[in-house]
This record gives C-alpha cells, sequence and structure tokens, in this order.
C-alpha cells in the first residue's frame, strides 16, 4: 500500500537517530510555545495528540519514512519534553512576581530532579496500571488508534478525519468571536436560562467534543465522573445554599464558588489522596508480585522488556539529593530543615504520582495544579513565611515530576497498544525529560526580562504577573494559597474528612472508585457535563451494537474529536500570544 | 438483590457523608453515621456480587473461560505467525483485535477464584503476549511482514505459557 513512496529500514524499527531528532525538535518547539501560552493564559493542554500527529507528518512528508512504533517512540520523546511546562509556568513565576530570591541554577536543579523522578516513579505503576489493572487511560488509547489509522485502510482513516475535522471545525465556530466575527455557536451554554433554576445550581455546558470524545473512550468510568459532579453541583451546592449553610460573610453572587472552593473542591482532593492510598493498601500482593516479576526476562527479546527496578531506587536517591542541595541552598534554612523538607516531598512524589497516574488511567483527568499546592501548603508547614523561596522551588519539582507521571503512562498505555517494549520508551523520556525545564525557565526569564528597567529607579519592571499584559494566572493562584497556608487558612478537616470517603469507596467491586468520584468533585462541572454524555453515548452505543464495534468504529472517530479540538486550541492559543487576535 | 441493597446504601452513605463533610465546621457525628452507611452498603454489595457470580451458570468457571479464549487466540496468531502477507495490512487490527478477550470483563472473577497473586502471575504473561502481538499487527501495518512472523511466533509461546499458568492455577484450586 505504502510501500512505493515511503522508504523501508533494514529491519522493523522504533529507535533511529532521526526519529530522536524529529521528536526533540517537536518537543522543543511545543514546549516554547506553550510555555508562553501557559503564562498568557494559565493553561497548558495535553501535547501528545498534536506530537504524534505532527511526528507522522514530518516523517512521512519530510523523509518519506516511518513506522507505527516509530512514530510513538516520536511522540514519547515530544511530549516527554513539552510536559513539564505546566509543572514549571504554574508554579517558578510566583518567585519572580513576589520578588523572592531566585537562583536559575537551583531552580532548574529541582525541576530536572522533578522530571526525572516522574519518569523514575511509575517504573513499578506501568506493570501494575496497564498490565494488571487493565486500566483504560483514555488519551493513550486514541493516539493508538491515530499512530495505526493512516495506513489501516481508508474507512477506519477517514472515521478519524471526519471526527477531527467535526471538532475542529465546532472548536473554530465558537472562537469566531475572537476573529471579529458574530458568535454562532458559543463557547459554553447555560441551560439553566431554559429550565429557570437558580444560578449556583451549576447547569453549564462547554461545547467541546474533546472531552465528548475523551468520555466516550472512557466507558463506564465517566459515569462515575458524572456522578461525582452530580453530587457536588447538583446535589451538595444547592442544599448548602438553598438552606442558609453559608457562613454569613459570604455574599450571594459568590455561594457558589465558595462552596466549590472551600467545600467540595478540598472535600474531592482528600477523596482522591484517600481513594488512592487505599487502593495501594488493597493491591498490596499484586504490587509484591509486580516487583518480582521484573526479574522474569522477556521471552521474545531475550533481555527485560522493563527498566529494572533498581533504577527507581537510584532516581529516588538522586531527587532526593538534589531536592536537598537546592533547597538547601536557596532559603536560610538549617540543615535538618532541608533534609525534612526534601524527605518529605520525596514521600509526597510518591503518593501523588500514584494518585496522578491512577486518575489519568480512569478518567484522563490530571490534578496536577491539586496536587501541586498540595506540595506547597505541606512544605510551608515545615517553612517560615520568608522560606516561600525553597517552598516553590521543591514545589516546582514535585509538580513537573507529577506531569511528567501522568504523560509517561499514557505514553506507555499507546506503546503497549501498538507494542513497543517499555524500557526504551523509559529510556528515552529519561534522557530528555530534563530539556522541557531549561526551554521553559528559558522562555520564561525571556518574557520576564522583556519588562524592561524603571528609567528612575534603574530596577527590573515585571515582565509578567498582575498589571502587566501577562497575568500568570496559575502562579499567581499559587501565591494566594501561599497566603493562606500562611495565615492557617487550610481545610485540613475537609481533606481528612474526604479521604475517609473515598478510602471506604475503594473497597467497592469498582477498584478506584473513590479516585474517579474524587477528581469529579475537584473539576469544574462545565467540562464534566459533555465528558459524561460521551461516556452515556458509549455505553449506549456498546449495548446496541457491541463493544468490538465500539473499538473497530466508534474509538477512531472519537480520537478524531480529541485531535482536531487540540490542534485548534494550541492554533489559538499561537494566535492569541502571537497578538494575530 | 443483596448487591442492589447494597448499592443504595452506598449511594446514600456517598451522599450524606459528603454533605455533612461539607458543613462548616463538619458535622462529625452525623458524618461518621453516613460513613457507617456507606461501609454497610460496602459490604453488602461485594457480598451480593460474590453471590451472584456463584449462581449465574459458568460465570464461576471464568478461569476456564479466559484459558478457551486465549486457546483461541493463540490458534488465531499461529496462523499470522505463518502466513502474513499484503492482504492482511488493511484488516489485520480488526481481525485480532475481535479475537482478543476483554481481561477487565473477567479480571473481578479471577482474583475472586486465584486470589490477586495469582492473577498477577498469570496477566504478567499474557500482557507480554499482548504487546508482541500489537507489535506484529503494526509491522504487518507498516508492511515488515518477517518480522511480523516473528513477533507473532513470540507471542505464541507467550499464549502457552499464559495457557499454562491457567492450568497450573486450576490445578492448585482443586486441590
Amino acid at each position: 500500500m505504502n510501500s512505493r513512496i515511503i522508504k523501508k529500514y533494514d529491519t522493523y524499527t522504533d529507535v533511529t537517530p532521526l526519529g530522536i531528532a524529529v521528536g526533540v525538535f517537536i518537543g522543543v518547539l511545543m514546549t516554547a510555545s506553550f510555555s508562553y501560552a501557559a503564562l498568557v493564559l494559565g493553561f497548558s493542554t495535553n501535547g501528545s495528540p498534536v506530537a504524534a500527529v505532527l511526528g507522522w507528518g514530518i516523517m512521512r512528508a519530510i523523509f518519506k519514512r516511518g513506522t507505527v512504533i516509530e512514530n510513538n517512540i516520536i511522540q514519547t520523546i515530544a511530549s516527554g519534553i513539552n510536559t513539564s511546562t505546566a509543572g514549571v509556568i504554574f508554579t517558578v513565576p510566583v518567585l519572580l512576581i513576589r520578588g523572592a530570591e531566585f537562583n536559575f541554577v537551583w531552580v532548574l536543579a529541582a525541576c530536572v530532579a522533578g522530571a526525572i523522578l516522574g519518569v523514575g516513579f511509575i517504573i513499578p505503576l506501568r506493570k501494575q496500571m496497564i498490565d494488571i489493572d487493565r486500566l483504560r487511560f483514555p488519551s493513550g488509547t486514541a493516539i493508538a488508534s491515530i499512530l495505526k489509522s493512516p495506513a489501516e485502510g481508508m474507512k477506519k482513516s477517514k472515521l478519524l478525519i471526519y471526527g477531527a475535522a467535526l471538532s475542529a471545525t465546532v472548536y473554530f465556530i465558537t472562537r469566531f468571536p475572537d476573529l471579529g466575527l458574530p458568535q454562532i455557536i458559543p463557547a459554553s451554554f447555560d441551560l439553566n436560562s431554559v429550565l429557570g433554576l437558580p444560578e449556583y445550581f451549576k447547569n453549564v455546558w462547554a461545547v467541546s467534543l474533546l472531552s465528548v470524545g475523551i468520555g466516550y473512550i472512557a466507558g463506564r468510568n465517566g459515569l462515575f465522573v458524572l456522578a461525582g459532579g452530580i453530587l457536588a453541583y447538583w446535589l451538595i451546592a444547592p442544599f448548602m445554599i438553598g438552606f442558609g449553610f453559608l457562613p454569613e460573610s459570604v455574599e450571594p453572587a459568590h455561594a457558589a464558588d465558595f462552596v466549590h472552593s472551600q467545600m467540595t473542591r478540598p472535600i474531592g482532593i482528600g477523596m482522591l489522596i484517600g481513594g488512592s492510598l487505599m487502593s495501594i493498601v488493597l493491591i498490596v500482593p499484586a504490587i509484591k508480585a509486580t516487583i518480582r516479576s521484573f526479574n522474569v526476562k522477556a521471552i521474545a527479546e531475550g533481555e527485560s522488556d522493563e527498566l529494572s527496578i533498581n533504577v527507581l531506587y537510584k532516581v529516588i536517591i538522586g531527587a532526593f539529593l538534589l531536592f536537598l542541595l537546592a533547597g538547601y541552598s536557596t532559603s536560610d534554612i538549617n540543615f535538618v530543615t532541608a533534609v525534612i523538607v526534601s524527605l518529605v516531598s520525596t514521600i509526597w512524589l510518591l503518593f501523588a504520582g500514584i494518585i496522578v497516574s491512577q486518575a489519568t488511567g480512569m478518567t484522563d483527568w490530571t490534578p496536577i495544579s491539586g496536587m501541586s499546592l498540595i506540595a506547597v501548603a505541606i512544605l510551608m508547614m515545615f517553612l517560615t513565611p520568608e522560606q516561600i523561596t525553597t517552598a516553590v522551588l521543591i514545589g516546582a519539582g514535585v509538580s513537573v515530576a507529577i506531569a511528567e507521571s501522568a504523560d509517561m503512562m499514557q505514553d506507555l498505555k499507546t506503546g503497549h497498544l501498538v507494542g513497543n517494549f517499555p524500557i526504551k520508551q523509559q529510556k528515552l523520556q529519561l534522557l530528555v525529560a530534563g530539556l522541557g525545564p531549561v526551554i521553559s525557565l528559558s522562555v520564561m526569564l525571556l518574557i520576564w526580562n522583556s519588562g524592561g528597567v524603571d528609567p528612575v529607579t534603574g530596577a527590573q519592571l515585571p515582565g509578567f504577573g498582575p498589571g502587566t499584559d501577562i497575568e500568570a494566572p496559575q502562579a499567581v493562584a499559587l501565591g494566594a494559597t501561599i497566603d493562606a497556608v500562611q495565615h492557617g487558612d487550610v481545610p485540613v478537616e475537609k481533606f481528612f474528612a474526604g479521604a475517609i470517603i473515598g478510602g471506604a469507596l475503594s473497597f467497592t467491586s469498582l477498584p478506584g472508585l473513590g479516585v474517579i468520584m474524587g477528581i469529579s468533585m475537584y473539576l469544574s462541572m462545565k467540562y464534566i457535563l459533555p465528558y459524561g454524555l460521551g461516556s452515556i453515548i458509549a455505553i449506549f452505543t456498546i449495548r446496541k451494537k457491541g463493544k468490538k464495534w465500539s473499538e473497530k468504529w466508534a474509538v477512531p472517530f472519537a480520537a478524531g474529536m480529541i485531535l482536531g479540538e487540540a490542534l485548534l486550541i494550541i492554533i489559538f492559543a499561537l494566535l492569541k500570544v502571537g497578538g494575530v487576535i | 438483590m443483596l448487591a442492589k441493597s447494597g448499592i443504595a446504601l452506598i449511594i446514600l452513605g456517598v451522599v450524606f457523608s459528603a454533605v455533612f463533610a461539607s458543613f462548616i465546621p463538619i458535622d462529625w457525628t452525623n458524618f461518621a453515621i453516613a460513613v457507617w452507611v456507606l461501609i454497610v452498603g460496602i459490604l453488602l454489595q461485594r457480598k451480593g456480587a460474590k453471590e451472584e457470580m456463584k449462581s449465574e451458570t459458568g460465570k464461576e468457571l471464568s478461569l476456564n473461560k479466559f484459558r478457551e479464549k486465549i486457546i483461541e487466540l493463540k490458534k488465531e496468531i499461529s496462523h499470522y505467525a505463518e502466513n502474513v502477507s499484503e492482504k492482511d495490512v488493511s484488516i489485520i487490527d480488526d481481525r485480532i483485535s475481535d479475537v482478543l478477550p476483554e481481561v477487565e470483563n473477567y479480571r473481578f472473577s479471577i482474583v475472586n477464584e486465584i486470589g490477586i497473586g495469582g492473577y498477577t502471575e498469570l496477566i504478567s504473561v499474557y500482557a507480554k503476549a499482548e504487546r508482541l502481538i500489537g507489535r506484529g499487527v503494526s509491522a504487518t501495518i507498516d508492511e515488515y511482514f518477517d518480522e511480523a512472523k516473528k513477533y507473532f511466533s513470540d507471542a505464541v509461546v507467550l499464549l502457552e505459557a499464559t495457557i499454562q499458568r491457567i492450568e497450573k492455577q486450576s490445578r492448585e484450586r482443586v486441590q
């Protein structure tokens, strides 16, 4: 079919110098642009589907080469570099905005340590969550479909293209106002205006076929996400507001936000933590068997197809030392406090990595900001307000690590489906993971320095933050959290109660139920609704047509919907930061 | 019936525990009661699920059913290990998807039969076979037919190893 156009390798190859170069090229490009966009807009997006398509396009169109497994490696490398963007940009800018001490070398060391830790920590989790627990990892599944579809026959390719075209078109139309065109489809719509329900009854639907597509691939788990959303937004919020259980100081206009930020969100985070920790306890026998199985050699390859568990131990020690050095060198803290803070961070990172991987595997949602905020909040318990640099620095490392864990698991799921050996993906991601923080931090400093110098005082003017064109909203939110922690305003008891509920739910026949419901109480209802709709469509389709039919025909279409909107999100983000729109 | 009652109690327990946890300060007394309802619901649901599984014809033999599916898969893959060509490029993924067992459907019952350790032991080997099958499919799609045959052939060895592990687990279960 394609042999006349595409040059073939001598043997079936996954890792090639050209593939690595293309992966690094795409990764660097995406990291630079995503870093800028994350500073301006306050969000980052999963770059894996885009990296997969770009990698395939570059290899096929320019080099006339490429295999399915090579494209998976390219996408692993590119997203491995790019994925640290959120971790860096959501945390580190707060140091510059607040005028705290900023030492590039140590900030970089902490972020690189985090990136390497993130990849290392999921070595045993891959086997557990992909091979044994059979978690879905919706994006990973979608990317496998994207990678295989161009060569897999016209019908599937067409479905993928139709899905991508539909979601891209819908997204494009929702952005008409940005282009100076009349609004035809809004970016979201509020059903309350039709149903006549009160404002605090959150019924806003994002017009996002990407969310519908992810919900479709998540399947039944998506229904539990929807259930958690209904509990938080349609039961608890109306109950607490309607019956007047809020503090008197809360203004009616802010009641719904208060319930989310002070009640349901912290309970959701607690459920995430409790659900994950209890899941770990329940699967101890499986984890033991998993670690034992690391010694089993792959029959086919004559070598282990998994990175040795010893790498994990080395990574933990190395990262702990880097955290220690970075923490000790940047604030006026004594050595014992630095040891405690580094130890606590490393342990929290282990738990957060598991929590995030499980949440991503079941729902595709990665609670990075929540886990990072908790990391900083925990660290601030051991530090004084003057030692904010250490807290943010190590918090950034933890944040980067969490993002890397989630991304690596998605890539490994894709690798499993297309037949790549995890050891190669893990080694490559370990090699390139440190590049992301270098680029993100460089872009961030470049923008900061673009603020110029005050002609009167000669002081550096901020290049981003409040009062500038680039607001860095996530870093500002982190600053607010630090203030809250310093004033003792952390809803610890809500976390604790949530952990009890999440832990209990882990004992049901559906493993991870506590995690799924926790994440939905933590997220915005606007996206839960289309996501839940996707899951309902999946269940309906599977009942009517069967699971095989769904996997064969509907999943490529859903993957296309994810791809189309993801591509457009990035294009519009670039247009916005470029000042075009 | 037991499972359904359990699910009803779980829903009540979750809703009320979350509501009482939302109060500022938390209403710990009612929260504790709601958590107890939740726990009772979970116990009933688990017990009911186990009983339903045993009472439904054939479901208690899920390990055997899984073995039959692996044998069927091995037969199909053995065919491709010997003969895969250009005509298979656009259809192989669908063909193999049709015979790949949906492990998640068997997971709960297998764990109940042989424990999580036993399940982990056999599924670890099967997962390796599954990955090699995926690699074989990718190689076929990319038109590397000789390599595809080799991957399928290696997968057959692993599928056979999976079957042997299932049989070993079945024997141990009988003893």
